[in-house]
């Protein structure tokens, strides 16, 4: 292939793909088979959602695409690279700059405010936070005036809508978001979803999106179902 | 002193004995560091016995707040809440768990159950909290009508996020209570949960005439009770 | 607007926005940190004390013990043959060396600077007719550049040297008389030169001026002994019926040592001051005449008695001065003073004419002595410092007028085992306040895990934010270093404060500021090592696990590896081990220690490795092996029915989370065991100090008839002290080496003790503990049934070739008119014996020793005292004073000197003691009881931490205030009560081997006591403690907002 092609490639190659990837919990008492030889694509530029029954696993499977653990068969392969062979801190580097997390709660630390919270993940980038900039993230989600906030003086709602902010605030190339609007309510809900599509479109974001909500899932193009360990494509 | 509400001391309604909820200009500040909020401003509703009732609004409305006070878990900066016969909101603390331990069911977001207990003996608690004799076989007759009995032993770290859900319903009914208050029962269950619980909540208030408070985002939840309140900005917005 | 949010800002955030978690961080580094530095501060506090009291109770600082009278009367007398002389004229100069004295001067130089005025004639230097050869071209008197004079060498007594030689006026002198005399005499006894035709003194007194001047002595004063033979004190042809000894020394004397006392009186030039005995003995009193019997035929001194001394306690006038029986005391009770110009014109002449016969019947020579008073106030606080002080003092007054003579350095002495001691006791008390630093990492760990749940969330959320493993451990680094070094900082300030308030100032500042600022500065980085230690291992290895994903589903319900059983046993087998070997290597018996002897005490330190260890494993596995028996009897778990509320909660809650009561035991365990020790040894160091005390004095009360006294004092008198408070009486005859043992190996001087066996048993401190073999009751026994038995010192003994049933030969009544030899046996042997510090060699049964010696007085009686307490102690004198036959409408102490156990507890002599112990007792057990109460409040708050959501949920399913603070205090409750007990068990473990360790210190060996109402105390403040906290968490339990809680998180 030419050098024009394997660019173009490069550029149609999914930003994340797992194959064959599986993970077992083992506790005391009982080993369970969580995932099971999964395949998974997540393609630039688009929403995916994924639906399935509650404990089935989803959050084992966003952990794993995270880099918070590693699978125990198969490759999670983010932008080309296998990132199961990476050492822990090329992981949280990713972490930082290039993946955006929002996880079903605690996202937040107690006891920074909102804005604190924003700065610390920028921060942790390596970037330098500044204020206007992160005023435009909290606008993005409705929440300028609540910077100066404490976790725990923030609805459930304004807190996750805070995650999301947070979640964008490096730029990332894939977000994973396990029922990060779960808690809004139909307006709110669709401010954030907006966000993500803006980014989206715009600068080719990856979003993985837990949901149980139909209505957010009505708005996805690409809807997967995990149950049994397996994923299958949902219409 | 209230030790011992007798259920006969109440009206009888067609099914059952629930209780009537009347709540009188309630409002609930905090100060903070950022100024004073008003989570709730003025609110007025009742809640007529034996009724169910969804309280939907955006997230920061004062939903919690409002179901927090109706348990008498919180006192209002200023208003009336009256549950029964009972002026909740100037009785003292007392008092105040003795309503709730006999007639008061509560469902958290959460689950909220403790983590020490077995599923079965998290039920139980509740049981002898209310003053009622622990009765197993009543309980694991209970447990299996909510299809987790083969979870009684397990402790709450041990169960998925549904199964807690569902055992924490249990435990919310099973001295079969006068009110229900339930506070984003479903927040994080996927659907197929998320029917359960709303189907079981609904089938213990249908059985029993108990008084059912949900507060939820989900419209779906909310349009299966019989009366939506909806809540805007710390103010009743108006029935829909 | 929010700011930056930098790592350390996001560290000082959590510390500052948590307060409640920094707080429970910091408590235990706080108490744990103080109790630490409070003991080195306290150390530098009651050191800086040790000179003073070491050097207290000495007699003579420094004595230097002349041989020889110095210069021995070396003079050199010069004189010019001519008045007047005009300028060229010679004249010739003629000096004299004369020895008057009876010793030889060796190494005698001449030295003549030269006069300006007159020059020398060369080669007209005669010694004694023959020339003397000119040196470099100048006078032999004044040699080469230096000028060094000449050398004639020994010059015998009553020998005359004259040497001669010619000057030449260089201008006209008017008068030869007016023109300074520069020549000087040296000898090797007397380096100092000493100028030509100067005065005659005494060379004493010289000395005692120039050793005067040396830096650092406060006074120097000449004294001279002379033993007289008996029966030389007489008046109206009276004499005395003993041995004499005659004193010269000026008032100076009497002003720097007290313990030479005039009863009545004065010391007045040419008088003579006489005892109280020797009064009474020649009938005399002031005013009247005294007669002193001199030697060699020099005619009888007769001098006016201008004063009736008291010297029973005149230690610089009877202490001996030989070495080997240095410190003890040889009192003679017929003496007189006379003041040093009577002694040099009357007395030295008088035996320099009988040494000098060939014949002479003297026993002994005049022992002239300089007494040196060292200038206390330039002497620094720590004993080893004040002892190269002293050192160098010494090395300078020998160094004035070397010669034969030697220097009793007591101070140096004094101060050398001093510093031994004082390192020795810093040991001990560093190896005291250990444990607290011990204690501070056990607590701040104890803190972590409390903390550890919130600390795993923290770090898993900033995990997900990107956080690598070099940020978590940086932030734990930061957090730790703020809570070590500020815990520090706070609980250096906290252990300062304390000791201030228990030493008060004066003491605590007479240490300098660099030993409080090292030990600042120890107590901060030692806490700051400690702390940072217990706070960033633990931290830095959940953060591994952490990412190595070995973190199982976080249960609550498995316990960690390091809390099995194993690891405690074989921790405890090692302590057990370590001190079964010590004990087989006798490492308990040390030897006491003594001043003079210049032994300090030796403490085997390092055995108390062996109980630290013990404490920390023994705790640990009684609490685990609670833990085990419980775990097994709770299993079996699942739908059981609740039949009782509380306890159906509390039990459950209880036996599923056993790691969590664990901890609790554990921590307040070890502290109350800390606690516990230290009572049990103070009670056991209160208990042995007092039975020491009272061994000394050897009862209660002991009275000695004052010399001075007229009253009679028979045995028989002790019948009569019955009055209130008097538990029993007894009569003693005892003094000081008033017998003398023969064996068939040898024989000996010694002291002998005559008791009563009947009553010497009830009212004296004789401990069994103190007989070879055998009780006190049988010995006493044996005395009683065995008239002519006696008990003999186990060192005599040995000594003797002694064993029981040997007969010997004793002679009573050693040196006055009633002396006897008889014939006894050995009945019993004894290691020491109570009531003489000087110490007893033989005991005897007092009818016997009556009966053989016609003697009917005691020495002292012996009063015990039905209630032994300070104030019941006095209330028995006081009912002594009334006992018409003691005194007679005359005060008690007029008569008899009382000395009770109480007045000798005060006067502990023993420097170690000196150091006060009790002080630090208490400071370790102040600092106990915060972080008893601290370990106990920790606890209940981590459980506040930890479960606020169950508390909060049982609130909401309607659970009782009154239930919940009964649940929080039931948990509580039963932590701190299975920690008191493990600790009260742990802690009298420790305490008797701590008691082991420090048995040489006391003279009697210590019994372990226990010290219930203490420990009573101490369980009470722990219980009362948990209470509080208890009462505080359900409060706070009561205020917490639920809706907030109950809120995903």
């Amino acid at each position: 292939m030419s050098s024009e092609d394997s660019a173009l490639a490069a550029e149609d190659r999914p930003l994340l793909s797992l194959h064959a990837v599986s993970k077992t919990y083992r506790t005391a008492r009982e080993t369970t088979s969580v995932l099971k030889a999964l395949d998974l694509e997540l393609p630039r530029g688009e929403i995916t959602c994924l639906v399935g029954p509650s404990g089935c696993g989803k959050s084992t499977l966003v952990s794993l695409i995270a880099g918070l653990l590693v699978p125990d068969s198969g490759q999670v392969i983010f932008d080309g690279q296998d990132i199961g062979a990476l050492p822990d801190t090329r992981r949280a580097q990713l972490r930082a700059t290039r993946i955006g997390i929002v996880l079903q709660s605690g996202n937040l630390v107690p006891f920074l405010t909102a804005g604190e919270n924003i700065a610390l993940a920028i921060r942790l980038a390596g970037r330098t936070a500044r204020a206007a900039h992160i005023h435009a993230l909290l606008k993005q989600v409705d929440l300028e005036d609540r910077a100066g906030h404490l976790p725990r003086r923030l609805s459930g709602g304004e807190a996750q809508r805070v995650a999301v902010a947070l979640a964008l605030a490096n730029d990332p190339e894939l977000l994973l978001a396990d029922e990060a609007v779960g808690q809004l309510d139909g307006a709110t809900a669709r401010v954030v979803i907006n966000t993500l599509h803006t980014a989206c479109r715009d600068r080719g974001l990856a979003v993985l999106l837990v949901t149980h909500n139909p209505e957010i899932v009505s708005l996805s193009s690409r809807v997967l179902r995990l149950s049994g360990g397996h994923l299958e494509r949902a219409s | 002193m209230i030790g011992s509400i007798e259920p006969r001391e109440y009206p009888a309604t067609a099914k059952g004995w629930g209780l009537r909820v009347a709540v009188t200009a309630l409002s609930m500040r905090y100060t903070t560091a950022s100024g004073p909020i008003r989570a709730l401003d003025g609110v007025t509703m009742t809640v007529e016995p034996g009724t169910s009732v969804a309280i939907v609004g955006p997230s920061g409305s004062g939903k919690s707040t409002r179901l927090g006070i109706l348990g008498g878990l919180e006192t209002p900066t200023s208003g009336e809440v009256r549950v029964g016969p009972h002026l909740l909101s100037a009785m003292a603390e007392p008092d105040r768990a003795a309503l709730r331990r006999r007639h008061f069911g509560f469902v958290f977001q959460a689950g909220n159950l403790q983590p020490f207990l077995t599923a079965s003996e998290n039920v139980g608690l509740q049981a002898v909290l209310a003053g009622l004799a622990d009765e197993p076989a009543q309980t694991r007759a209970l447990l299996e009508s909510l299809d987790v009995i083969s979870l009684e032993r397990r402790f709450p770290d041990e169960l998925s996020g549904g199964q807690r859900q569902r055992v924490a319903v249990a435990r919310a009914i099973v001295h079969n209570p006068g009110i229900i208050l339930a506070d984003e029962p479903t927040g994080s269950l996927d659907g197929a949960s998320v029917n359960r619980v709303v189907e079981l909540l609904l089938q213990h208030h249908a059985t029993h005439g108990a008084t059912l408070v949900v507060v939820t985002h989900d419209r779906a939840v909310a349009e299966r009770m019989s009366t939506v309140l909806e809540m805007r900005a710390g103010r009743m917005a108006g029935p829909t | 607007m929010s700011g930056q949010v930098t790592l350390g800002g996001f560290v000082q955030r959590d510390l500052f926005r948590n307060p409640r978690r920094t707080l429970t961080s910091l408590v235990g580094v706080v108490v744990g940190v103080g109790l630490f530095s409070a003991v080195l501060f306290f150390i530098d506090g009651s050191g800086a004390s040790m000179t003073r009291r070491a050097v207290a109770p000495l007699t003579l600082d420094m004595q230097r013990v002349l041989t020889t009278p110095l210069g021995g009367g070396i003079r050199l007398e010069q004189t010019m043959a001519d008045d007047a002389l005009d300028a060229g004229d010679t004249t010739l100069v003629t000096l004299t060396i004369a020895n008057d004295g009876f010793a030889p001067a060796h190494e005698v130089v001449v030295r003549v600077p030269p006069n300006v005025a007159l020059e020398y004639v060369a080669d007209s230097t005669d010694q004694n007719e023959t020339p003397i050869v000119d040196v470099a071209g100048g006078s032999p008197l004044f040699q080469g550049e230096a000028g060094t004079g000449l050398n004639i060498g020994t010059v015998e007594p009553a020998v005359s040297v004259r040497i001669t030689y010619r000057l030449r006026a260089t201008a006209s002198v008017a008068s030869t008389a007016d023109l300074p005399v520069r020549a000087t005499i040296s000898t090797r006894e007397a380096v100092t030169p000493a100028l030509a035709n100067a005065p005659r003194a005494t060379a004493l007194q010289t000395l005692a001026d120039t050793v005067a001047d040396v830096p650092g002595v406060a006074a120097a004063d000449p004294l001279v002994l002379v033993d007289m033979a008996a029966e030389t004190l007489t008046a109206r042809g009276i004499a005395v019926p003993g041995p004499v000894k005659l004193f010269a020394f000026d008032t100076r004397y009497l002003s720097h040592y007290p313990s030479v006392k005039i009863r009545s009186g004065s010391m007045r030039q040419g008088g003579a001051l006489i005892s109280a005995e020797t009064a009474r003995a020649l009938s005399l009193s002031v005013g009247g005449t005294v007669t002193i019997e001199l030697p060699g035929g020099a005619a009888p001194l007769s001098l006016d008695v201008t004063g009736i001394t008291d010297l029973s306690g005149a230690r610089p006038l009877f202490e001996s001065r030989e070495a080997g029986t240095l410190e003890k005391f040889r009192y003679v009770p017929f003496t007189v003073v006379v003041d040093p110009s009577v002694y040099s014109d009357q007395v030295e002449p008088a035996f320099e004419a009988a040494a000098a016969e060939r014949d002479s019947a003297l026993n002994s020579l005049p022992l002239e002595e300089l007494d040196v008073l060292i200038e206390r106030s330039i002497l620094n606080s720590d004993p080893a410092t004040a002892f190269a002080q002293t050192s160098g003092i010494a090395e300078a007054v020998q160094g004035v007028a070397s010669g034969q003579d030697y220097l009793i350095d007591n101070i140096s002495n004094t101060l050398h085992v001093a510093a031994e001691d004082a390192a020795v006791a810093k040991r001990l008390f560093v190896f005291l306040g250990l444990p607290g630093g011990i204690l501070a990492a056990i607590l701040t760990a104890y803190a972590g895990t409390l903390l550890a749940g919130a600390q795993r969330r923290e770090n898993a959320l900033l995990r997900v934010r990107g956080a690598a493993r070099k940020h978590l451990l940086f932030l734990l680094a930061l957090r730790t270093v703020a809570i070590a070094g500020v815990g520090s900082l706070l609980g250096t300030v906290l252990g300062f404060a304390t000791v201030l308030a228990l030493l008060g100032r004066s003491i605590l500042f007479e240490a300098s500021p660099a030993a409080l600022l090292q030990s600042t500065l120890i107590g901060v980085s030692g806490g700051m090592l400690v702390t940072a230690l217990a706070l960033y291992v633990p931290g830095r290895s959940l953060i591994t696990r952490e990412i190595k994903q070995q973190l199982n589903i976080s249960s609550q319900r498995t316990t960690p590896s390091w809390h099995r059983l194993p690891v405690d046993l074989i921790a405890l087998a090692i302590a057990v081990a370590l001190q079964l070997v010590a004990l087989r290597l006798g490492a308990f018996d040390a030897p006491p220690g003594s001043v003079y002897a210049g032994q300090a005490v030796t403490l085997p330190l390092q055995l108390l490795v062996a109980p630290i260890i013990a404490w920390l494993a023994g705790t640990l596995f009684i609490a685990h092996l609670l833990q085990e028996i419980t775990a097994r009897a709770a299993s079996g778990r699942g739908a059981q029915p609740f039949t009782r509320l509380r306890s159906g909660v509390l039990w459950r809650s209880i036996t599923r989370r056993l790691t969590a009561l664990t901890g609790g035991v554990v921590t307040v365990g070890l502290v109350v065991s800390l606690g516990t020790m230290l009572a049990c040894f103070a009670t056991v160091y209160d208990t042995a100090k007092v039975a020491d005390a009272r061994f000394q004095v050897g009862s209660d009360i002991r009275l000695t008839p004052n010399p001075t006294s007229d009253r009679p004092h028979p045995t028989a008198l002790s019948a009569e002290f019955d009055v209130s408070g008097v538990a029993g009486a007894t009569p003693v005859v005892f003094s000081s080496q008033n017998s003398v043992l023969t064996s068939d190996f040898n024989e000996d001087v010694t002291s002998l003790a005559a008791i009563d066996p009947d009553t010497f048993g009830t009212v004296a401190a004789l401990p069994d503990s103190v007989f070879v073999s055998g009780t006190a009751g049988r010995m006493l026994s044996a005395l009683r049934s065995t008239p002519d038995g006696i008990l003999v010192n186990i060192a005599l003994a040995e000594g003797l070739k002694l064993k029981i049933g040997d007969p010997v030969e004793v002679l009573l009544a050693r040196d006055t008119d009633q002396q006897t030899r008889t014939p006894m046996r050995v009945v019993g042997l004894f290691t020491k014996f109570p009531g003489a510090a000087q110490g007893t060699d033989i005991v005897a049964n007092l009818d016997f020793y009556q009966r053989e010696t016609g003697l009917t007085d005691a020495d002292y009686y012996l009063v015990a005292s039905s209630d032994r307490s300070v104030p019941g102690l006095d209330r028995t004198v006081q009912g002594l004073s009334e006992v018409q036959a003691l005194s007679a409408g005359q005060e008690l102490q007029q008569n008899f000197e009382v000395l009770t156990s109480e007045t000798a507890l005060d006067r502990d002599q023993s420097s170690l003691t000196a150091l006060n112990v009790r002080g630090l007792l208490q400071l370790d057990s102040f600092f106990t009881f915060l972080m008893a109460a601290t370990a106990t409040a920790m606890f209940v708050f981590g459980m506040l931490l930890q479960r606020r959501r169950e508390y909060v949920t049982l609130r909401a399913q309607g659970m009782s205030s009154s239930d919940i603070r009964a649940l929080v205090l039931a948990e509580a409750g039963i932590s701190a009560t299975l920690g008191t007990a493990i600790g009260v068990l742990v802690g009298i473990g420790m305490a008797s081997q701590f008691v082991q360790v420090l048995r040489p210190i006391f003279t009697l060996s210590p019994a372990l006591a226990v010290p219930k109402a203490e420990l009573a105390v101490l369980a009470a403040l722990v219980l009362c403690a948990t209470a509080l906290s208890s009462a505080a968490a359900a409060f706070q339990i009561g205020r917490l907002k639920p809706t907030e809680l109950l809120r995903d998180e």
